[in-house]
């Protein structure tokens, strides 16, 4: 059996801010081609810095990363030709329309001026959001402009999506669209890494997954095997736990909560 | 060998959606507004027979309220450097793509306001004051992209607005354009070699291709932690 291809690998990558301690602690990590892997952790542990590093935003103070067996290099961005970011922080311009800002990206990315009009449109009726046209993204909600964050992050067809916290701040009905949409799209081949803090929908969604914690990996692997060491670390033999107890568990082991005195 | 960059002769799709994105947002921001506001001083100083000519309050209404166009260029939008940061457009030709805009935007506003401010001018405006504008223009510009390029990464603003901050940057700019204004006063008022002028006009602008716009994408790279820090 061929072992899976390695999409982006992560090899002991460390970063301190100033005045601050160090926020990754040697993380490693290794994405497969086609999985759709979920990178979870309290805040603070480091998965924004992680992903901020991959996108270019930050360098780190030592360690590699790989996209695609090459080691990326920030001063040559053609590497980001082949991924798309969905940030913590949206990342469109609010003042243009949708449609608009999508065409943009589109440019950006190397799209044709028209075959970027073509998938903006599409993008926007994928998305529910043509009938807002004409309006201008800042006046967006918040599940809308995550909505516009994705689409713009997957026009140009990347062979990788990293999406940092797309859940946050939205409602059912965004989310279950965003949710769709990640899974048509692993579903046609495309790699995805995703940070959550909604273990639910991890555990739904996501083929592998990776627990950071105080700037270090303690577990990756299959979202099963994962769960059984999470078990097995906890010292729990019986029971069908959820991802969300077993990760409480593993990161902070229950210990008696002296009661307020005024209840 | 360095990287290759924006040239007109082979303007990309990417280039040109950069520059008209520049452009569109120029005039949908109301701290453009204070350009407006900037023009009533100007006119009033434009009529105070201590100045010289009235080209020298035009040019300080248009670089005062221009600022923001040349000195931050990274933060015209809040998320504006991260979401640069993530196309893969390399930093060359998004600098030279949004310092080319701050030329157009300044081509398009100083004959706007040069009209409204030589409007109320009682004495009919020689020529020469022309000629001696357009020098002057020629050799302040590329400078002042340079300098405003330098600030941009030293003194990032994440807002703009109307704020300290905003008035602070107003100031340094005055300032700024007064210290590069020097070489245009001493050529053209008084050695009187425009030609002379011209040749560093030519140098700024020589500067500017060659080193100015690589050394401050090199520049953007090494200071991306403090950039993206920037409030």
């Amino acid at each position: 059996m061929r072992s899976p291809v390695s999409i982006l690998e992560i090899e002991n990558i460390t970063k301190s801010y100033p005045g601050r301690q160090q926020v990754l602690r040697g993380v490693s990590l290794r994405v497969d081609e086609g999985s759709l892997s979920g990178f979870i952790g309290l805040n603070g542990a480091g998965k924004t810095t992680t992903i901020r590093i991959i996108a270019g935003l930050l360098t780190a103070d030592s360690g590699s990363v790989m996209v695609f067996g090459k080691k990326i290099q920030h001063s040559d961005p053609e590497y980001k030709r082949c991924l798309g970011f969905v940030l913590d922080e949206p990342l469109y311009f609010d003042w243009m329309e949708p449609g608009e800002y999508l065409r943009f990206v589109g440019l950006m990315y190397g799209l044709s001026p028209r075959e970027a009009e073509r998938r903006s449109s599409e993008l926007l009726e994928f998305f529910d959001l043509a009938g807002k046209k004409g309006d201008l993204i800042r006046t967006f909600s918040t599940g809308m402009k995550k909505k516009i964050s994705l689409a713009a992050a997957v026009i140009h067809k990347p062979r990788m999506l990293i999406l940092d916290e797309p859940f946050e701040g939205i409602d059912v009905l965004a989310a279950r669209t965003i949710k769709e949409a990640l899974m048509m799209m692993v579903g046609r081949g495309m790699t995805i890494m995703i940070t959550s803090h909604v273990l639910a929908t991890i555990e739904k969604l996501c083929s592998h997954i990776a627990v950071i914690h105080q700037g270090r990996v303690i577990l990756e692997g299959k979202t099963a095997d994962v769960k059984r060491h999470a078990r097995d670390r906890a010292q729990r033999s019986t029971g069908e736990q959820t991802l969300e107890e077993l990760f409480i568990d593993l990161v902070s082991p229950r210990m008696g909560k002296k009661p307020l005195s005024y209840f | 060998m360095r990287m290759p960059v924006l040239q007109a002769s082979r303007l990309r799709a990417d280039d040109r959606a950069l520059i008209s994105m520049e452009l569109q947002r120029f005039f949908s921001f109301p701290w453009n507004l204070r350009l407006c506001f900037l023009i009533v001083p100007a006119i009033w100083l434009s009529l105070w027979q201590h100045v010289p000519s009235p080209f020298v309050p035009i040019f300080g209404a248009l670089f005062i309220g221009l600022e923001p166009q040349f000195c931050n260029i990274f933060f015209r939008t809040a998320n504006e450097f991260e979401a640069l940061s993530v196309l893969p457009v390399p930093w060359p030709r998004i600098v030279l793509a949004k310092n080319l805009s701050t030329i157009l935007i300044t081509l398009i506003c100083l004959p706007i306001i040069s009209i409204i401010v030589l409007f109320f001018s009682p004495d009919i405006v020689p020529a020469s004051q022309f000629w001696k504008a357009a020098l002057y223009l020629a050799s302040v510009i590329f400078p002042l992209l340079h300098a405003g390029n330098l600030q941009s990464l030293h003194h990032p603003r994440r807002r703009m607005g109307w704020e300290a901050d905003d008035l602070a940057g107003g100031l340094l700019m005055a300032c700024t354009v007064g210290v590069l204004s020097l070489p245009y006063l001493i050529l053209v008022e008084g050695v009187g070699a425009p030609v002379l002028c011209l040749l560093y006009a030519g140098a700024g602008a020589y500067f500017y291709l060659r080193h100015s716009v690589h050394q401050t994408a090199r520049r953007v790279i090494e200071a991306r932690s403090v950039l993206c820090a920037a409030r």
